[in-house]
Formats: C-alpha cells, sequence, structure tokens
C-alpha cells in the first residue's frame, strides 16, 4: 500500500471512502456555508465555555471574597478584595511559593524523565518485533489497574529502606518522590505513545536503514522528531498528572518545605479548622493553574503542529 | 554527529551508569544488606551486557523504564498482595515478642505513696559517658540522697555534693554528671535502667531531672505463654488467641495490642462466603463497571466533539477557547470536587437553585451516582480534548478538510472516516483511561466518600467502587483491616485483568492496520 | 533548561537530606560531639552552646516534634526556649496528617519523638504501640482540668500532657437574639419567629451532612439519661461491652433529631462546608459548633454569642464531647529522655498553655492559665462552662468502630427516612458486630 503520508487503515472500503471525500471536497467547495458555520460554532464554543468554567466561578469568588466562604447558591461573586492572597504569601506555616517552586520542578523534572522513558518504550513496542511484545503491552497495562492506593503503604517502606541506604532517595526527598512517579512511567503514556508511533509511516526508517543508519540514530533523528506533537501531549499529561496528585506526595513529603502543591494545598482542607483556610485555598488553588494553562499556551503550536507536514517535506 | 562521537557518548554514558551501580552496591555494602549487593552487580551486569553490545535492541530501549517499574510498581504490588495472608491491620502492626514488652512495660503504675525524685544521670568517673554503666543521683523531697544502679539504692555521702534550689545533685565526687545530649544519647540504657527497690518495683527516670518508684503489674510467663495481670483480684491470665492476648476467664477482656500473623487464604474466604460481603461486592462492582464505560465513554465524545469544533484552521480565537476550556484540568481535582459538591447540595446548592429542582442529588443512591458521571465528565473532559486535538493532526489535513468542508454528510464522514482513525491513535488510551476510572478513588472519596449508605450497612455505600470500599476496609472504617484490604483488591485486579484482555485483543485488529 | 533544572532537583535533595537525617538516624556513640549546622538556618534553631564541631553530614537534631501548621509557631517558641536551656537542638516539622503519618512513620522508624494530637487517638496509639507511657507527678496532673487528665488515660496509664480543650456549644447572633435561649424549644420558637419576620433565612444551622456526623448528634442522645454511646465504667473508662446507642433514653434522643428534622430545623444538606457561611451571613441566627467557627464568624462582622447547649424537653442538658488536645511521647522515640523532659517538664508551664491558647484561642487545659485567659476573653469562658457538664469523647479503639454506623443512623433518622427506634437499633447491631470483628 502506497501510503507514504497517511496513515490509513488497511481497510479498502475505509480508503475509498477516504478518496471519495476527498474527492468531493474538490469538486463542490462549500464557499456559501462558511460563515454560518464559523458563527455556529462560535455559538457552541461558547456553550462549552460556560460548561467548563462555571463551577470556577466560585472558586474565584471565594479566592477574592473577603470572608472566603464557598457560597454555592449564586454565581455573582460578592465582594472583591486580595486579602486572601495576601494571607497566603504570608504565612510561614503554609510557605506557598516554596511549594510552587517544588511542584514544578517535580512535576517538570518527572514529566520530562517520563516522556523519554516512555517514547524509548513506545518506539520498542512499535517499530521493534521481539517475543514478548504483546504479553508486555498487556502486562503494562494490567499494572496500571492494580489498586494504587493499598500500594501507596508498600512504597512508603520501599522507600523508607532506601533512605537509610541512600539517604538522598529517600521519603522526603524530591529525586525519591519522582523516581517513585517514575515507576508509572511506562504505564498508559506508553501506549497513547506506541498508538501515535504507530502512525508513522514505517518507510522512512525503513530507507533509512537501507542507508546504514543505526536504530539509535532513527530513534533519535526521525522518530523522535516526527512524533514532537505526542510527545508535547503526554508531556502536558503526565505534568498535569504529577502536578495535582496529592496522594503518595503527601505520605511521601512530611516536611513543609518540600512539599507540593497538591500535599499543601489539600492540607488545607483537613481538620476543623479547614474552613477558615477556604479563601486562601481557593486563592491558592487559582494560582496553581495558571502553570498548565501557560503550558499548555507555550506548546499550543506543537500540539496542534501537523505531523504530517513534517515526513511529506 | 559522526559515528565516534555517538561511540564515545555511549560508553561515557554507560560507564556513568555502572559507576552510578557501583557507588549503590558500595552504600548498601556499608549497610550490610549483601543480597541488595548482589542485585546491584547483577543490574551492572545487565546494563553492560544491554548497552555495551550489539544484540538485545528492544531492551535497550525497554531497560530503564522497566527497571523503574519493577521497583517502584510491581514490587509494592507484589508486597501488597503478600499482605493479603496476614492479618497486617490496625492493633496487627507489630510482632507477638513486642506486645509483650510493650503491654508489660505500660502495666507500670506509680507505687502509691512512694516519693518521686529529683534526678541527675551520672556514671562512675573515669567511666565513657557514652558506654559507661549509668549510675541515677536521685534527691528524695526531704532532701536525703542516694545513689541508684542496677544494683539497687545506697546512701550518697553529702561531702562535697552540690545541689540546684529544686535539689537536683550537679556535682558530685567520684561521678560525673552527663549533659543533657549525653543523656539522651543514652535513652535505650536509660529506659532500660531500673533502680530495683524490692517488691519487683523500681526507680525509673522521668525525662532529665525527674524519677519515680514504679511496678508493672503484668507479668509473663515464657514456658506456659501466659500474661498475667495482678493488678484485678483474682489476677487475669490472657492467653493468645486470634493475634491477641485474651483474658481466660472473660472472652471479651483481652489487651487491645495484637501482633501480625499469617492467616493464610482466611481473607479470601471471607469475601467469598460472607453473605453481605458478596451481595455488596456484586453491587459495587456492577456500578464500578458502569461508572467506568460512562466515565470514558461521555468524556471522550464530549473531549473529541469539542476537539472537532475548534479543529477548524478558520476559527478565530481558537487559543483563547482552547486555554479556557482545559481550566477544569489546569485546578487541583480536590477543589473542583469540593465545589460540584456543594453545587449538588439539595437546599443550597446551583444546579436545584437554577434548574429549580429539588433533587436530593448526594442523598439517593441514583442522585449520587448521576452527581458523580456529571462531575467526571467536567473534570475528564479537557483531558480527552488534549488528546484528541493531538490526535486530530496524526490525521491528513485533506481528510480532516473534507469532514470540515462537507456538511450534508459531516457526521458520517465523523463516524466512519475521523473516528476510525482517531481509535487508532486514542484506543489505547481509552482502555487506560477505563483502568483510571475504575479506580478513581479520588473522586468518589471528596463526592461521596461512597455514601449514601444503606441503612442496615454501613459498610458498603451506594456509589461505592471496589477502591473507595478497599480503602475504607483497610484505614478508615469500623476496624481497618489492612490485609483484608490486600486480598479485595487482590480479588478486583484479578476481576479487572480478565476483563481488559478480550479488550486487549481488539487492540491487536488496531495495531495491525499499518 | 533540562539540566537547570536538575541541578535543582539535586540541590533540593541535598536540603532534603539535611533535614530529614534528623528523624531518622539513630544516636551513634560518635554523635555526642557533632552539633549539626546545615539545618539550623532553616529551622531557627540557636545555635548550642555544647557545638564544637559542624559536620554536615551527620545533622543530627536531639528532638523531633510533629505537630499542624498553625501550632507550629507556638511549640516551636518554646522549643527552642527548651533547646537553649539543655544545650540541645529541636526540630519542630509541620505535618498536615499527623495521625496516619504518625503510624506509617513510626512502623519503618521513621517518626518524630513527639507529637501533638487529639486525645481520641489514643485507643489506636496504645493498640499499635506507638505511644509510651507518661509519668506526671501527682502534684502536676492535679494542676489540671480533671476532664482533660482523664483524657490521656487509657486502661488506668496515662499517655500524655494535655494542652487544650475543646467543645462544642450553641453560637448565637446578638443582633437577632439578645438573650440566648436555655431550652430548645425556646431556641426552635425564636428561630422561627425570626424566619417569620424575614430576619433570617433558617432557624439553625448545624453539620449535619448526608453520611452524619456523630460528633455533632451526640449531644441530642447525652441530654437523656443512659442516652450515650457507650456506658462508663466505675474506673472512668468507657465500656466497648455496653453499648447505649439503642438505650431508651438514646431513643429518646433520636425522637427529638427526628422532630427537628421533621421541621427542617436539622438538615442533612448543611455539613462542614456551608454551616459557617449560614451563620456567617446571617441566614441563621443559630449554629451549634465549636472554637473553629469563631474567627470566620468574627471576620465576618458578626455579632456573635457563645451559651451552652440548650436542654431538651423532657430530658436535661445536651452534653456535648469533650476533645481534649495533647502531646504525645512516641514509644519509639529516639531521643526518648528529651522527649519525656520536655512533654512533662515543658508542656505543663503556663506560658506555653498561654501560647498554644494563642494559636488555637481552645480553653487551656492547665487551670492557672484558663484562669489567666478566662478573666479576659469572654470567649473562653463561654466555650469552657458550654463543656462543663460534657464528657471527654471515647479514646477507646472500639470508637472507632461507632463513627461510621452511628453517624449515617442520625443521618437517616434527621432526614425521616428511618424511625429512630429502628434505626438506632440497626445501629447498634451493626456497631456490636463490627467491635466483635475488630
Amino acid at each position: 500500500m502506497s501510503t507514504v503520508n497517511a496513515p490509513v487503515p488497511a481497510d479498502p472500503r475505509l480508503e475509498t471512502r477516504v478518496d471519495a471525500a476527498v474527492g468531493r471536497h474538490t469538486e463542490t467547495p462549500d464557499r456559501g456555508g462558511l460563515g454560518k458555520r464559523v458563527w455556529w460554532r462560535h455559538l457552541l464554543g461558547i456553550l462549552a465555555l460556560v460548561w467548563a468554567l462555571f463551577p470556577i466561578v466560585f472558586i474565584y469568588s471565594a479566592a477574592t471574597n473577603p470572608s472566603g466562604t464557598l457560597n454555592t447558591a449564586s454565581l455573582l461573586p460578592s465582594g472583591f478584595s486580595l486579602s486572601n492572597f495576601d494571607k497566603l504569601f504570608s504565612d510561614p506555616a503554609r510557605p506557598y511559593w516554596s511549594w510552587y517552586r517544588n511542584s514544578m520542578i517535580i512535576s517538570g523534572v518527572g514529566a520530562l524523565a517520563a516522556v523519554f522513558i516512555g517514547a524509548c518504550a513506545a518506539f520498542a513496542f512499535s517499530r521493534l518485533r521481539f517475543t514478548g511484545r504483546r504479553p508486555g503491552m498487556l502486562a503494562l497495562l494490567l499494572l496500571q489497574m492494580f489498586p494504587a492506593m493499598l500500594a501507596l503503604v508498600a512504597l512508603y517502606v520501599t522507600f523508607a529502606k532506601i533512605g537509610d541506604v541512600l539517604p538522598a532517595f529517600g521519603l522526603n526527598t524530591s529525586i525519591g518522590l519522582i523516581l517513585a512517579y517514575l515507576g508509572g512511567a511506562m504505564g498508559s503514556n506508553v501506549w497513547l505513545l506506541k498508538g501515535y508511533f504507530d502512525t508513522v509511516p514505517k518507510e522512512l526508517d525503513e530507507a533509512a536503514t537501507v542507508d546504514g543508519a543505526s536504530h539509535a540514530r532513527i530513534f533519535f533523528t526521525i522518530t523522535l522528531r516526527l512524533v514532537m506533537p505526542i510527545l508535547v501531549t503526554v508531556f502536558m499529561l503526565v505534568f498535569v498528572g504529577l502536578y495535582g496528585e496529592f496522594m503518595l506526595a503527601s505520605i511521601f513529603l512530611t516536611d513543609v518545605e518540600n512539599q507540593t502543591l497538591g500535599v499543601g494545598l489539600y492540607g488545607m482542607t483537613l481538620g476543623n479548622d479547614a474552613n477558615q483556610f477556604f479563601g486562601q485555598f481557593a486563592a491558592g488553588a487559582l494560582l496553581a493553574s495558571i502553570p498548565v494553562v501557560a503550558l499548555y499556551l507555550a506548546f499550543q503550536k506543537q500540539l496542534v503542529g501537523g505531523l504530517t507536514q513534517g515526513s511529506v517535506k | 554527529m559522526t559515528k565516534l562521537t555517538a561511540l564515545v557518548i555511549k560508553w561515557v554514558l554507560i560507564a556513568l551508569a555502572l559507576a552510578g551501580v557501583l557507588w549503590v552496591a558500595t552504600q548498601l555494602a556499608i549497610a550490610g544488606y549483601t543480597m541488595a549487593v548482589i542485585v546491584a552487580g547483577m543490574l551492572g551486569i545487565g546494563i553492560l551486557a544491554v548497552y555495551g553490545t550489539r544484540r538485545n535492541v528492544p531492551l535497550k530501549y525497554l531497560l530503564p523504564g522497566m527497571l523503574l517499574l519493577v521497583a517502584f510498581q510491581l514490587w509494592p504490588i507484589i508486597f501488597t498482595a503478600s499482605l493479603s495472608l496476614t492479618n497486617y491491620g490496625d492493633g496487627h502492626l507489630i510482632s507477638k515478642e513486642e506486645t509483650v514488652t510493650d503491654i508489660i512495660a505500660q502495666s507500670v503504675r506509680e507505687v502509691p505513696d512512694s516519693p518521686r525524685y529529683r534526678m541527675s544521670v551520672a556514671t562512675k568517673e573515669g567511666a565513657s559517658a557514652t558506654t559507661g554503666d549509668l549510675v541515677l543521683l536521685l534527691t528524695k523531697p526531704d532532701d536525703t540522697m542516694f545513689v541508684g544502679d542496677t544494683g539497687g539504692l545506697e546512701p550518697l555521702p553529702a561531702d562535697g555534693v552540690e545541689k540546684t534550689t529544686t535539689g537536683k545533685i550537679t556535682k558530685a565526687p567520684g561521678y560525673t554528671i552527663l549533659t543533657a545530649r549525653e543523656v539522651n544519647a543514652r535513652s535505650k540504657d536509660l529506659s532500660a535502667l531500673a533502680v530495683p527497690t524490692g517488691d519487683g518495683g523500681g526507680i525509673k527516670p522521668v525525662g532529665l531531672s525527674e524519677a519515680f518508684e514504679g511496678k508493672p503489674s503484668v507479668t509473663y510467663d515464657a514456658s506456659a505463654d501466659r500474661l498475667t495481670d495482678s493488678s484485678t483480684t483474682p489476677p487475669t491470665v490472657f492467653e493468645p488467641k486470634n493475634a491477641r492476648w485474651v483474658s481466660t476467664a472473660d472472652p471479651s477482656v483481652a489487651f487491645p495490642q495484637g501482633w501480625q500473623e499469617n492467616v493464610g487464604f482466611a481473607n479470601f474466604t471471607r469475601i467469598f462466603t460472607d453473605e453481605t460481603l458478596r451481595a455488596g461486592f456484586v453491587k459495587i462492582f456492577i456500578w464500578n463497571v458502569v461508572f467506568a464505560v460512562v466515565s470514558v465513554l461521555s468524556t471522550f465524545l464530549l473531549g473529541m466533539l469539542i476537539a472537532l469544533l475548534f479543529n477548524d484552521p478558520r476559527l478565530k480565537g481558537k487559543a483563547i477557547y482552547r486555554s479556557l476550556l482545559i481550566l477544569p484540568y489546569a485546578l487541583p481535582g480536590f477543589i473542583t470536587a469540593l465545589v460540584w459538591r456543594g453545587m449538588f447540595n439539595q437546599d443550597y446548592g446551583l444546579i436545584n437553585g437554577a434548574l429549580g429542582l429539588n433533587v436530593d442529588w448526594l442523598g439517593s443512591p441514583w442522585g449520587a451516582k448521576a452527581a458523580i458521571l456529571i462531575t467526571n465528565l467536567w473534570l475528564g473532559f479537557p483531558y480527552m480534548f488534549i488528546v484528541c486535538t493531538g490526535a486530530l493532526q496524526s490525521i491528513p489535513r485533506d481528510v480532516r478538510e473534507a469532514a470540515i468542508i462537507d456538511g450534508a454528510n459531516a457526521f458520517r464522514t465523523l463516524r466512519s472516516i475521523i473516528m476510525p482513525l482517531l481509535l487508532v491513535a486514542v484506543g489505547p488510551l481509552l482502555i487506560a483511561s477505563f483502568a483510571f476510572n475504575f479506580n478513581n478513588f479520588g473522586l468518589i472519596y471528596l463526592l461521596t466518600k461512597g455514601g449514601p449508605f444503606d441503612g442496615n450497612d454501613t459498610s458498603i455505600g451506594s456509589s461505592d467502587l471496589l477502591i473507595t470500599y478497599a480503602y475504607r476496609l483497610a484505614f478508615s472504617g469500623s476496624a481497618p483491616n489492612y490485609g483484608f484490604a490486600a486480598a479485595v483488591s487482590v480479588v478486583i485486579f484479578i476481576i479487572v485483568a480478565l476483563m481488559t484482555i478480550p479488550a486487549f485483543r481488539q487492540t491487536k485488529a488496531l495495531e495491525e492496520v499499518n | 533548561m533540562h539540566k537547570r533544572a536538575f541541578g535543582g532537583v539535586a540541590v533540593m535533595g541535598v536540603a532534603a537530606l539535611a533535614l530529614s537525617a534528623c528523624g531518622g538516624s539513630t544516636p551513634t556513640p560518635s554523635s555526642t560531639q557533632p552539633a549539626p549546622a546545615a539545618s539550623e538556618t532553616t529551622t531557627g534553631v540557636p545555635e548550642t552552646p555544647t557545638g564544637t564541631a559542624a559536620p554536615v553530614r551527620d545533622a543530627n537534631v536531639d528532638l523531633v516534634i510533629w505537630t499542624d501548621a498553625d501550632r507550629s509557631k507556638a511549640v516551636q517558641k518554646y522549643a527552642d526556649e527548651f533547646a537553649a536551656e539543655n544545650g540541645v537542638t529541636v526540630k519542630v516539622q509541620i505535618s498536615t496528617d499527623t495521625r496516619a503519618q504518625f503510624k506509617d512513620a513510626t512502623k519503618v522508624g521513621k517518626g518524630p519523638d513527639v507529637i501533638v494530637g487529639a486525645h481520641d487517638w489514643l485507643g489506636e496509639l496504645v493498640q499499635n504501640s506507638t505511644v509510651a507511657p507518661i509519668n506526671l507527678s501527682a502534684d502536676v496532673a492535679s494542676q489540671f482540668l480533671p476532664n482533660a487528665i482523664a483524657a490521656t488515660k487509657f486502661n488506668g496509664q496515662s499517655y500524655g500532657v494535655p494542652y487544650a480543650v475543646e467543645n462544642i456549644g450553641l453560637m448565637y447572633n446578638k443582633d437577632l437574639v439578645p438573650n440566648p435561649p436555655k431550652t430548645m424549644d425556646e431556641l426552635v420558637a425564636t428561630g422561627e419567629q425570626l424566619v417569620k419576620e424575614g430576619k433570617a433565612k433558617q432557624v439553625l444551622s448545624q453539620f449535619v451532612s448526608k453520611t452524619g456526623n456523630a460528633y455533632f448528634a451526640y449531644p441530642y442522645l447525652s441530654a437523656f439519661p443512659d442516652g450515650g454511646i457507650f456506658a462508663v465504667k466505675d474506673n472512668g473508662d468507657y465500656d466497648p461491652n455496653k453499648l447505649l446507642v439503642n438505650s431508651p433514653g438514646s431513643i429518646k434522643g433520636g425522637e427529638v433529631l427526628a422532630a427537628l428534622g421533621k421541621k427542617k430545623i436539622l438538615s442533612t444538606n448543611v455539613d462542614d462546608t456551608n454551616q459557617d457561611a449560614l451563620f456567617d451571613t446571617k441566614a441563621a441566627p443559630f449554629m451549634i459548633s465549636g472554637p473553629w467557627s469563631v474567627a470566620k464568624a468574627k471576620e465576618a462582622g458578626v455579632n456573635y454569642g457563645i451559651a451552652p447547649l440548650p436542654s431538651l424537653a423532657g430530658g436535661g442538658a445536651m452534653k456535648p464531647f469533650l476533645g481534649v488536645q495533647m502531646f504525645y511521647v512516641s514509644s519509639k522515640a529516639k531521643n526518648a529522655t528529651l522527649a519525656q523532659e520536655f512533654v512533662t517538664n515543658y508542656i505543663p508551664r503556663k506560658e506555653v498553655q498561654l501560647a498554644l491558647f494563642e494559636v488555637g484561642k481552645r480553653p487551656p487545659a492547665l487551670k492557672a492559665a484558663y484562669d489567666e485567659v478566662a478573666a479576659s476573653d469572654p470567649d473562653v469562658k463561654a466555650w469552657y462552662e458550654a463543656g462543663a457538664d460534657g464528657l471527654p469523647m471515647p479514646n477507646i479503639p472500639a470508637m472507632n468502630s461507632v463513627w461510621g454506623p452511628f453517624g449515617q443512623a442520625t443521618a437517616d433518622i434527621i432526614s425521616g427516612k428511618s424511625d429512630p427506634k429502628t434505626r438506632l437499633d440497626a445501629a447498634a447491631k451493626e456497631i456490636a458486630a463490627n467491635i466483635a470483628k475488630g
């Protein structure tokens, strides 16, 4: 099959449909309905925004309301003040900026490493053929399904032991936590990556092999470049996943200066006095969302950048 | 990059990895973990075999991830599974020997009407502060002074002795008084030290400057394996039973401290024989599957539709739309779940208020389930939106444009062209998403805690997933029993695995299309 | 960028190592001479007189205390004083969930020497052998409120030193209600009148929630003779084998809950997220809550008053549970001597109790400290008086079997899903079965 640029399924019926669709497009450019159609998209887009944002309005109003209560009966923010932000930044027992920094480092390094490990594994699963390939993929998936909550105790004990021998990798360290997270780096992300790797035409690396390129060269110089959109996507997903994680982090990081945003903010919701901190908590949560949005904006080009352009040109 | 530089980089990296392994092995050797040293050695050989030779190409790519996987995912699972054969849980965390010493230590009571002594900890002059035998320099309230050690109490001649106003001895000829830090370093020796006063009692230190005369009421008879508490009349005898010390006279009387022991397959037998448990298990299981399937499908459909909606190159303001749409995903899930809980409040929530309803969302079984699915749709669709937006890029532009332009057949194009192509990329992710949602602990815990609960049995809630149920068993419920919860997890795992394998077979079809 | 980020982690890791080493390492013979220096700056512990060298490797702190974020400042201050006085170093660490973290950490030998926590953890801590007995002299013990000392005991052994007592009471809006009601009937009548006049939207704000809350529901049962959860043994301990949950008195209390639920005075839709807001926005003139609600009410500008819980018709006054905050010493403490010294010799000091009062605003457990605070702070006096009849919350492990079933039972009674007798009988049966299992 001569699908150099299109990862079209082998089903011949599908292919004719694609051709048909493409053919129709060139025959009847439906210019008249265009403006109308975009307008229609805006309408739906705004609906989607309302759906996505209305719960967040509450968080915003709790964050800017001096009494900082979660009042979910009305949508309108009542009063505006930055006092919750002031309190959030000035509480030495809850070092918000340290949490922020820790979160950025742990999520950033963790996500980078996870993407690299995942990409390597996906390359093997997608491009190489070896015994145990499919069982391996299945095993990866199955391991994700063990109720991880229960395994936390075992992880804790393991890292306590590691810390006895190698204190730099034990409990209460960022490296230890990142390692613990990386245990899951081969998980579902490998599947996502592999699915995408599969859509990159094999002919490209076959051609390179003929030219005498080693597998490593193909991997680093051809494949990785072509799958950039998925690498960026997975980086985003892992980053956000680690950024919001607090279950493992809260048993891991006992020292308040070492904690992440997830642990710190979650801690503010515990105990009798939790209501007292709701305003600060909401303010902290709002600020915490900035890196994720910024990351998305920064990567948007790559996230939506065309894959096939690279391979065709 | 030339072949040579590549080769140099490769060997530098291998050398670094081996140096790392060597360092770890040294640390392990210092700490005395022989087995771990052997494992580290094998690891080093493995690295050399995989990366130093031209063979084992797949392993070169898989090894780093595999090592992490085995160490931090597979091993914890095996560890947890092994605990399912024990009674590990609150009240059963320590060994039997520890319970005996602990029970005896905790039975020490101050001898009635005995004096409180002022105390200093010292060693004989010339003896080492870190290893020398400890002596207690004691002052009674009537100012008489004593020296106490394991041999007993003897008067201390007042000559040359200096005291504070409270009576604590600060200088005594023939003795070196230890500093607070030195005393603290000997905490273990000190807690083992009791100056015998006859009649089974002894003078024991409290902190740095005080001592009291105490006496344990419990004794242990090792040959008969019995504990006897003489504080009751008649003395109560305790025998080991079900990993507890239980009174021989009244089985409802027992010490709270129990020990960890192997129980074989008792936890598993309990899962399959306990009637309420079994009925509940089936109920939870069905809801768990429905929850996971509906969550995956609903979030995927909404995420995909929105991704398609904004996949039109002519649409302006996409960046704004997209970055606002991912906000639900960018905010920490536990705060938004809390907000949703508030919005679902029957009396004060926005949802009933705005829609003019009076649904008891969180208090009725169906309401709670609906609330959970709605919240999960909100929490989960941006993820699918991001994934679909990315995956849509793997579909050739002309095909996409065809789908966009061809209004009359938009739905058909979507269904028969875009969807199949999209599924190639995200199909595996849907399975993974299923796995994630199947164990979506946080959502349920924050929204309903598994409730509402049925009137007669609050161990099983109507919105419980297997994992929230297992969590309650292990950590928070009536009698936290980690071993039993581990057994439940193992059973959950086997069930999920059995369900996943057929789905996995389907992916073969998807995979081989290329 | 990759490289820099990683360097950052490495630095962080070293800092963390310096910080965490204190929690873990056993004092070795050589550890007597070196004084920790690396971590000092981060904790604010002053350089100690005995410190001679300052090697970075073995940063060995002599005493580690775990407490929550709010208490940490007050504890830190006196920990520093203790450190200076004894020539040692003390580290106060903030833990977000002390109860769980302490258990996990102690199990693997990484636990602290001292923790600050509630007295009702005690049964579980003893069960797991994680706390050590504390031998306060009779003199010192007699300086505390008797209930506070009673709460630190389990099976006749004492396990800690208390510093604060807390309980729920009736908060009322003085602008709407000049004098607090003495009885529940009076409260309901006043509240309904206010609702009728449009001055309030509902009568009472009380944490019930869909799954129920045993702590807040208990006073309705305790208002009646033999109403409650467990009977009390001769020695003052609760008896796990004598359940009162479905005693005639408890059922009477259940009937009050049902009646109030029917009138919508109690509602399962009020929970921890909105109960303060309802009172603070003046929607409800009355709220049954504890000292933790005061700060918010003050901030919202509510002219609040605090009174004892009202009495119920046919019974007596509603008696709340007392919660006692205390210092525990770990049974696996690496620094047992200093831990004992700190807890038995420092926490009973008046100035320490006063400092801890300042952060939590709960009545101090030391009589002298309480007297001093009560003279100037009417809130504290009011909270104390609201708890005067109360009994400490049960600290026996069996109580863990009660919270869920009993709470849910009260929620079902309030929402009218079930009648009091049937529901409390069912709850008693479930609790008894759970206790037997545990």
